[in-house]
């Protein structure tokens, strides 16, 4: 059928606008913007054991208790981090300790105040109540510690060997765990 | 169709995997090697001494005794008792001696009376298991069986106790052999 004369100039001129607005509108679905994530992270937590629970030399059938304020004696952890940072701390403790050459336990008991945290980073000889807190449970230890605002806390620990009575004589040896991680708050 | 989804699926899956990656690339990149924990360990050690021992190296021998008549043997005599006792030199230990009522006749038909007195006993910290020269210096001398002394200490070459005692026969004791045990035990008091 014949087209009439204007009908073609009609659709040309819709299909100008279509492609126009199409034009259009595809250059503001392209508009951007740009945002930022960012984070800092600080200084990382650290801790190592820089003094060992040293009992020394014990008789047979006579406990012996190391406290918390021996320097040559008392375990010391040091952690290091960032400084006022909160931080969790598990002590995982022995409950026995093992005779080197073999064949032998004796018990270790650890008391429910042998634990000192220490956030100036004393020493155990030296610290006091104003450094931290002393006399802690070892097996539940301050929810609220923080490193250190210098960026160190220390960790003092001590215990109580029982030998039995007819203890095998010898030395006798056990690990002692600290975990520290920081909490977030 | 079916393999259609199948590939869709498959492409679905690769993307989640990517994303999960990148994830993983960000959290490392973000925390680098800083460490958010840690772990350390310490050893308690300890160091048991020597085993302290006792051993009866001579019984208290009354010999023959007559009936009615008392008698002792000193703790300075050749028939005194000895225990000699070693462990950690220099160490200091807990004596206690348990001591008899009576002595039994072996066939057990009958007993005699035996008694300790106040000076009956004798620390010898030389350890010479010798009684006949036994001497104030070596120790302790002459004193308590029952409260032997709190500061008694092993000696280098160990720690002799010397023991005396009396018997009492009674007038018409039956003839025969008697027996009792006395008993010493040691143990480290930790001074």
């Amino acid at each position: 059928m014949p087209t009439r004369p204007g009908t073609a100039s009609v659709l040309t001129v819709m299909v100008v606008v279509a492609v126009v607005m199409t034009a259009t509108v595809s250059v503001r679905a392209q508009g951007t913007t740009n945002a930022q994530a960012t984070a800092r992270v600080l200084t990382a937590l650290s801790v190592t054991a820089s003094n060992d629970l040293v009992f020394g030399n014990v008789l047979q059938g006579v406990p012996k208790r190391i406290g918390t304020n021996v320097d040559d004696s008392t375990a010391q952890f040091s952690i290091t981090g960032q400084a006022s940072a909160t931080i969790s701390m598990v002590l995982t403790l022995p409950t026995y300790l093992s005779r080197t050459a073999g064949g032998e336990q004796m018990m270790l008991v650890f008391e429910s105040d042998q634990v000192v945290v220490d956030t100036n980073a004393t020493s155990p000889s030296t610290v006091t109540a104003g450094d931290g807190w002393l006399g802690q449970n070892p097996y539940s230890l301050p929810s609220n510690a923080v490193v250190g605002a210098g960026g160190q806390t220390n960790v003092y620990l001590g215990g109580k060997v029982i030998p039995s009575p007819n203890q095998i004589p010898g030395t006798y040896e056990a690990n002692i765990i600290l975990s520290v991680a920081y909490l977030g708050t | 169709m079916n393999s259609y989804a199948t590939k869709h699926l498959s492409a679905v899956a690769f993307s989640g995997t990517t994303r999960l990656l990148m994830a993983v690339l960000m959290v490392c990149l973000l925390f680098g090697s800083a460490a958010a924990q840690d772990v350390a360990v310490a050893t308690a050690t300890a160091t048991v001494l020597g085993t302290i021992s006792v051993s009866a190296t001579a019984n208290l021998d009354f010999g023959q005794v007559l009936q009615g008549v008392e008698t002792s043997t000193a703790n300075n005599s050749a028939d005194a008792a000895i225990f000699d006792i070693s462990g950690e030199a220099d160490k200091g230990m807990n004596l206690v001696l348990i001591l008899p009522e009576y002595l039994t006749k072996t066939d057990g038909s009958s007993r005699m009376d035996i008694i300790f007195r106040a000076t009956d006993a004798s620390v010898d910290t030389t350890g010479a298991s010798s009684p006949t020269t036994m001497a104030g210096s070596k120790g302790w001398q002459n004193t308590n069986p029952f409260s032997l002394p709190a500061g008694a200490i092993i000696g280098s070459s160990g720690t002799s106790i010397y023991l005396g005692g009396t018997v009492r026969p009674s007038a018409n004791q039956p003839a025969g052999t008697y027996e009792g045990d006395v008993v010493l035990t040691v143990a480290y008091n930790g001074s």
